[in-house]
């Protein structure tokens, strides 16, 4: 069974955020302005954690994008009162922006807070509208939103393999995230087919995941830094 | 079962629903102008987006999250401390239950508001109702925002039923009262609809009694089960210092607490406003005090076992919530709460003078702002601090927010204002019938009539 | 509990995520070149209905190799901008007012020509800005047609020191490629690899690669710089040296080198060419550059013992007044290691080799000092025409410069810009230039990547406007001029020009022996460039110099008036400055600040509490070239007596998303200048720091203040119990 998945490598990763800006090119992400910035409303849906360890100057820096982790045990999921978070088939945390009634519940139970809200309509002053993905919607004002591992971009190469008459082949799904990197940090492909990059990697022993003991049962591994 | 009247007393009463008394019409104007504030704000934020709020990621629930459990905290007061009070069968709470079941009804109104003003799509609230359609969509019945509203659609009604049964009797007394001076007139219309065409027999006396005595006992339990879902909503999460099986109790006996507060300071503002000393007497005062402080020993126990064991386990994400009250941004703001809540209430309710009038009323209010401020420390003190330290945030409301916050206190104070000139605001059968017990324990029971109280 | 609760959700759910191929129409990926920046980059843009909707790498191109950053990802709203400029403009109002009226394009040309015909040739002045391409060849065969002195390119300044340090060290004409990827040791000497150097996109890869790429075997990455660059923070070792200190450190690691016998012999001698005197004593120079001498000791060591290594220099020790002798003295350990031409070392520069012609001999590039001079009427011929194409020298050169001034006293200003930047706006006639999306490209990357790379790419999309490639603006405008101008550019187009130099130059071209020209030039197209593969081969010469001598770094301003050393960078994200008016940039927070929609100084937490300065109140920093107001950044990784902040904000004009946005630091540099160079030392500038007030920076996510020092990371960091298998 298909179960989507990522490794991201914080060895490769430098922080550099050309996936931030690859996954809101992609996925419609408004930019929210100066001011509402400054109040904590920005919207991307990965964000590049900065970690400092010690002190100058035995100093250290640690990179690490956070996205959302498309938990099996997804704590946003069961306190939504409307189904308007869900886990897809493929192991996909879904949002149905038309039923969203905005109660940010699920937003304070992502223990990640990756889950970001349409606190307004978003603004594209003529012609930047014209840039918008046609493949993905744009959110109104009192929806919450979050990274969807470019699902669109999964149906997209699940349609050519079909138009081709064949199985979905590892590395045919590649996010915004991932494809931009300039590190090669992110790797994305099936959980579930033994085979795959993914799987291979997350089997690393640099592997770990986010806030493991909480037992959400993430998605995403993260390979760890160093030597 | 009804007793005669007494009519010196009960002129108090009935003053301001007989005649017009210009002070009550300028307090229902200015509250009413107060409430009208909360609907501006709304409707500017209805309009302009839920942006206009000072919410924010991490802090997704700020104000409106607070005022809402606070509200339904307050609501408390009534339905759930009369029946207690009735139940155990305490003589002194005759002259108290009405005002404390108004305090519910309109407490839960303001407060079921809270939930709608705080979605991102209010227009859309109705998702989460569960009704067949023909698309075959429900709400997510494991979602406690659904248990919530279920559970306080229960409460709302039981506790409008329990206002509205003791009502009858007195509503009769007063439609009889106005049928005979104008019987055309709108009160007197108004006042028959809502007796319900009591005529006081032994057999409708009976029945009222019966269902008292049900609702009351209905009542407790949905009182208890309302705040404890309220405080699922943050239990049944993972967010730091949320995810406590402690919540249940401690909600629902801060709730009292608070609600006993509000009790307090009502109490006190109607026996000066409306000169209600010889029902709401000192003794009253400190019976109601003594179980103030009852609430004030078991919410201190609460609040100490939900930071010590939290402090003792040290788990690292808890902890840092744990250090933003007790020494961190918002040390100030909890020692305030253990002030009002604890340390002044024991000084003060302990001793027999504390628990005269205007003690309790002082010290019930500072209880009201340190119950708003556990509630605010619960919803922004921990959204501020998710388990990803790098998301850290902050808070501070926006003039909507505030305004809003404002608009709830008017609007409460508004349907107080209008209710003293609808209803009397102690029933006037329970008193009667408290003073005849006491005046005359053999006496036979006797209708009330128009006579009786002439 | 979520286990408890899982339940059948599924049977609730009606909708799905909307299938694509719903609502689109046509949707295509075209091949073109990301020209946000010197390096090149190639790229693919899906177009859906004639829209550009996204850009992603070309896998194929050898610069990125599938990659883009966060500013080429934004050409799209540079495409898009509402504050383009789609058509000519003339000044109508006082200079520098901004009140502007369209006209033709005949009628611009017109005005052009006849203020080119107006002018003394030697009075005219031509600003670009890459000398390498066929623009810069281009730009610089019209000044030489129409008789103006040499152009000026405004190029990263501390390039020319780096281009002087690898003709004397390694005999090179341009900046040499370093074979990181191949690499097992890489200590960099104050080049910020990782950030808007040279190459960002191709250099992250390489140096991931160099960690990850192979199995079992990891590089390490040393990086010897005085602030925190992204480079530094990603490195393995952080030396975090004296600024003004990287050369002696590298003479350091030379004499361990030599006095351990760890050294290449033949490169030897040329090493003692290129420096004859003696190197530093391993004590002096840890106690010139504040680390410990057994960590010099250690570093050489590991550095020799690697089988193959590489030493890069460059940045921000390029921009000291001793700046050509830092990277001079970081660039010659390969000599001594035997580095050059070697797997994972130094290669020499491989451009495209069609633009060669083009540049007139004889033709060289004056330097951007040496127009200052010449604009403030100081030295050198006044300027009555500047002419500048594609370039905003009022915002990129310091401020001390006095260019703003000198503007005044030109007589007629001309600018190719595709937005009303600082420059433009004192422009008197504006000639539209369209984005790489809407216009033929033909682009060879500055920042070679050892092998011969030529993208191109034809327009994707419709053009907006009616700008143009600065190319065809120059041809246009040649035409216009008529001979003897025009005969010497007897191209129609650029597209014109490159087919024909492919077609001359077939035979010569990676896989072009025996090809059909239209099947080569066609199939080059569809895979957006000419690429040639393999590996990098060729070696650098060798030494062709005497280094200039070691003397101590120099810094304007006294250290009593100004306590602090200022140290400018460039941003990642925005650049020096081009990626300031898109929206996607500006709220992307910095890696290290975190800051978004500002500039921002950074200061060390010892500093900061002497100075009684909080986490993001406002500065007031004052050189006695100026002052300028910036929000703090407490950062623990700063050396205390430093501060850092950004290049790229601080426009005075440049449209709604840049104007007025955060400070230009270049505000504060004097006019010192590298040794031995035309270059400004922008890493030499003295300041003082006082505090405003409080301030209201938008930032993502914790601040210093915030946290204890030596925060972790907020993960299970535990293994996974899953079988540990390598990964590559
Ligand atoms: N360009 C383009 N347009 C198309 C199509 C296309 O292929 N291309 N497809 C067309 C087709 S086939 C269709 S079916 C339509 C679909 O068009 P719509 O039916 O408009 O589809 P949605 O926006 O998915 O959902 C409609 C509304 O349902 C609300 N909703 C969600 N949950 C509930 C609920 O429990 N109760 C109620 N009452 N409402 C709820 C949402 O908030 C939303 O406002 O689009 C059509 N439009
Ligand atoms: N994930 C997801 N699934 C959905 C929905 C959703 O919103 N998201 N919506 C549901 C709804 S409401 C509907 S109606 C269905 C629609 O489901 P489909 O009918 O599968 O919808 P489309 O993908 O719009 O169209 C099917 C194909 O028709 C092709 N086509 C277009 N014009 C013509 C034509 O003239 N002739 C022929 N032969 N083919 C043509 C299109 O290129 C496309 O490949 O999907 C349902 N399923
Ligand atoms: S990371 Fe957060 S939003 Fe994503 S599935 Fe897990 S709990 Fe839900
Ligand atoms: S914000 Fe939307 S998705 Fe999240 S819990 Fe509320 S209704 Fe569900
Ligand atoms: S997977 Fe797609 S949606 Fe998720 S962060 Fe990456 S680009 Fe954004
Ligand atoms: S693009 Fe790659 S290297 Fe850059 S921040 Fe994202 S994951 Fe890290
Ligand atoms: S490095 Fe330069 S050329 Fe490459 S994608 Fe980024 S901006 Fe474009
Ligand atoms: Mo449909």
């Amino acid at each position: 069974m298909t179960r989507w998945g990522m490794v991201i490598d914080t060895d490769r990763c430098t922080g550099c955020g050309a996936c931030v800006v690859a996954c809101a090119a992609e996925n419609n992400i408004q930019t929210v302005g100066e001011e509402e910035a400054h109040n904590g409303r920005a919207m991307h849906w990965l964000r590049i954690e900065r970690h400092y360890e010690g002190t100058f100057p035995d100093v250290k820096v640690r990179f690490t994008p956070v996205l959302c982790q498309h938990c099996a045990a997804a704590p946003c999921e069961p306190v939504c009162p409307v189904y308007a978070t869900y886990r897809t088939p493929e192991g996909l945390n879904a949002m149905v922006y038309s039923r969203c009634i905005g109660t940010r519940y699920c937003a304070n139970n992502c223990p990640y807070t990756v889950r970001v809200f349409n606190w307004h309509d978003g603004e594209w002053p003529e012609p930047l509208e014209r840039q918008l993905n046609p493949d993905v919607s744009v959110r109104p004002a009192g929806v919450m939103e979050k990274c969807t591992f470019c699902v669109q971009r999964i149906q997209d190469a699940q349609d050519l393999a079909k138009d081709d008459d064949r199985e979905i082949g590892d590395g045919d799904v590649q996010t915004a995230c991932a494809q931009s990197c300039p590190a090669r940090a992110i790797v994305f492909g099936d959980l579930g087919n033994p085979a795959s990059e993914v799987v291979r990697l997350a089997r690393s022993e640099r592997s770990s995941q986010l806030l493991e003991d909480l037992g959400t049962h993430p998605s995403v591994f993260y390979l760890r830094g160093g030597e | 079962m009804a007793a005669p009247a007494n009519t010196a007393k009960e002129a108090a009463l009935l003053r301001p629903i007989t005649g017009v008394r210009p002070g009550l019409i300028l307090g229902s104007l200015v509250t009413g102008a107060l409430a009208g504030l909360l609907f501006f704000s709304w409707g500017y934020q209805i309009k302009n987006d839920i942006g206009v709020a000072g919410i924010n990621r991490p802090v997704f629930w700020g104000f409106y999250i607070t005022n809402f459990v606070f509200w339904i905290g307050i609501s408390h007061a009534g339905t759930l401390i009369s029946a207690i009070l009735r139940v155990t069968s305490a003589e002194w709470r005759r002259p108290v239950t009405r005002c404390a079941e108004a305090i519910t009804v309109f407490a839960l109104t303001i407060g079921g508001l809270f939930p709608l003003i705080h979605l991102g799509r209010p227009w859309l609230f109705w998702f989460m109702i569960p009704f067949p359609n023909s698309r075959g969509l429900w709400p997510n019945f494991r979602s406690p925002l659904v248990w919530d509203m279920m559970a306080i659609g229960t409460y709302l009604t039981g506790s409008v039923l329990y206002l509205l049964l003791p009502l009858l009797p007195d509503m009769a007394i007063l439609r009889d009262r106005a049928m005979a001076e104008t019987p055309a007139s709108l009160k007197a219309r108004l006042f028959s609809f809502m007796a319900l065409g009591w005529r006081g027999t032994t057999q409708q006396w009976h029945s009222l009694e019966a269902g008292i005595k049900v609702m009351a006992v209905i009542i407790i339990p949905v009182a208890v089960s309302v705040h404890t879902i309220v405080s699922w909503d943050f239990s049944m999460t993972l967010a730091p210092m949320w995810h406590s099986t402690i919540f249940g109790p401690y909600f629902v006996v801060g709730a009292i607490y608070s609600g006993i507060g509000v009790l307090m300071v009502a109490m006190y503002l109607l026996r000066r406003g409306l000169g209600l000393q010889e029902y709401l007497n000192d003794k009253v005062f400190n019976n109601l005090g003594l179980l103030f402080v009852a609430f004030t020993v078991i919410w201190t126990y609460f609040t100490a076992a939900e930071h010590i064991t939290v402090w003792y386990g040290h788990e690292p994400s808890e902890m840092a919530v744990f250090w933003e009250r007790v020494s961190g941004d918002y040390a100030l703001v909890f020692w305030g709460m253990i002030l009002v809540n604890t340390v002044i209430p024991l000084a003060v309710l302990s001793f027999r003078w504390g628990r005269k009038p205007f003690a309790t009323a002082v010290v019930g209010f500072g209880v009201l702002i340190g119950m708003w401020i556990e509630r605010f420390l619960i919803v922004v003190g921990t959204l501020r601090l998710p388990r990803m330290e790098f998301t850290v945030g902050t808070y501070s409301p926006s003039w909507v927010e505030l305004g809003i916050l404002v608009g709830s206190f008017g609007m409460f104070a508004m349907l107080y204002f209008l209710f003293v000139q609808f209803a009397p605001i102690v029933s006037l059968w329970e008193v009667r019938e408290g003073d005849h017990i006491a005046g005359s324990a053999a006496a036979s029971p006797e209708p009330v009539t128009e006579e009786a109280v002439r | 509990m979520l286990e408890a609760c899982r339940g059948q959700d599924q049977q609730f759910i009606v909708q799905l995520p909307r299938r694509p191929g719903v609502l689109q129409g046509e949707s295509v990926w075209r091949p073109s070149v990301c020209r946000q920046c010197a390096a090149g980059c190639g790229i693919q843009v899906r177009v859906v209905d004639g829209n550009a909707k996204k850009i992603e790498g070309n896998p194929d191109h050898p610069v990125n190799r599938g990659g883009v950053c966060a500013l080429g990802h934004s050409v799209l709203q540079e495409l898009y901008n509402p504050d383009r400029i789609l058509d000519p403009q003339r000044r109508v109002g006082e200079r520098g007012e901004g009140r502007f009226e369209a006209l033709s394009w005949e009628d611009a040309l017109a005005q052009a020509v006849e203020a080119i015909a107006a002018t003394p040739p030697d009075r005219i002045a031509f600003v670009g800005a890459d000398r390498s391409g066929f623009t810069g060849a281009l730009l610089q065969r019209f000044a030489d047609a129409v008789g103006a002195p040499g152009t000026t390119f405004l190029e990263a300044p501390e390039l020319e020191v780096e281009r002087r340090a690898a003709q004397l060290a390694l005999g090179l004409d341009d900046a040499p490629y370093f074979d990181v990827a191949r690499s097992d040791y890489v200590v960099s000497i104050g080049a910020p690899l990782l950030d808007r150097w040279r190459s960002p996109v191709h250099y992250t890869r390489a140096v991931a690669d160099m960690r990850r790429g192979r199995r079992g075997r990891r590089g390490k990455l040393v990086q010897a710089e005085a602030r925190m660059s992204l480079t530094a923070a990603n490195a393995d070792e952080w030396l975090a040296v004296r600024p003004g200190t990287e050369g002696v450190l590298a003479r350091a690691m030379a004499g361990v080198l030599v006095s351990e016998g760890r050294v290449d012999a033949s490169g030897q001698a040329g090493y003692g060419r290129l420096f004859p005197e003696a190197p530093p004593s391993l004590e002096e120079a840890a106690e010139a550059c504040d680390v410990p001498a057994e960590k010099i000791q250690r570093i050489a060591r590991e550095l020799a013992a690697a089988e193959n290594r590489c030493v890069v220099a460059g940045g921000s020790a390029a921009a000291h007044s001793n700046g050509l002798f830092n990277v001079v003295a970081g660039l010659g350990l390969n000599l001594l290691l035997g580095n050059l031409g070697r797997s994972g070392g130094v290669f020499a520069p491989v451009g495209s080799d069609l633009e060669a012609g083009i540049v007139p001999t004889g033709a060289t590039p004056v330097g951007a000092a040496q127009l200052a001079a010449r604009l403030r009427a100081e030295s050198g011929p006044p300027v009555e025409l500047l002419f500048v194409a594609d370039a905003d020298p009022l915002h990129s050169l310091p401020g001390s410069w006095g260019i703003e001034q000198a503007l005044a006293g030109v007589g007629t200003i001309v600018v190719l810009s595709s937005f009303r930047d600082d420059t433009t706006l004192h422009a008197d006639l504006v000639l539209p230039l369209n984005t790489e999306l809407e216009r033929f490209n033909a682009v060879t990357p500055a920042a070679s990547v050892g092998l011969p790379v030529l993208g191109l790419g034809r327009p994707v999309v419709d053009a907006l406007g009616s700008g143009n490639h600065p190319a065809d603006v120059l041809l246009a405008l040649a035409t216009a001029l008529g001979d003897p101008v025009a005969g010497r550019f007897p191209w129609s187009s650029l597209e014109n020009l490159v087919r024909e130099r492919i077609e001359e130059d077939l035979d010569g071209l990676p896989g072009g022996a025996g090809a059909d020209v239209s099947d080569y030039y066609s199939e080059a197209l569809a895979r957006g460039g000419i690429f040639g593969g393999g590996a990098p081969a060729q070696a650098p010469p060798g030494p062709t110099g005497t280094a200039p001598g070691a003397v101590a770094v120099r810094f304007e301003g006294g250290a009593d008036e100004y306590p602090f050393l200022l140290l400018p960078f460039a941003s990642l994200k925005i650049g020096d400055g081009r990626g300031a008016n898109r929206p996607w940039l500006q709220e992307l927070p910095d890696p290290m600040s975190t800051v978004m929609w500002d500039s921002w100084a950074e200061l060390s937490p010892p500093d900061a509490e002497r100075l009684g300065v909080r986490d993001g109140d406002r500065l007031r920093i004052t050189s006695a070239a100026g002052a300028v107001e910036a929000q703090a950044v407490l950062d623990p990784t700063v050396r205390p007596g430093l501060i850092g902040m950004p290049r790229g904000q601080g426009h005075s004009e440049y449209g709604r998303y840049a104007q007025g946005r955060g400070t230009n630091p270049l505000d504060l540099v004097g006019r010192g200048f590298v040794d031995d160079t035309s270059a400004p030392a922008w890493a030499g500038t003295r300041v003082s720091v006082e505090r405003l007030g409080p301030g209201d920076l938008a930032r993502m996510g914790r601040s210093y203040s915030d946290e204890g020092a030596g925060e972790t990371i907020p993960v299970g960091w535990a293994p996974h119990d899953t079988g540990a298998e390598e990964d590559g």
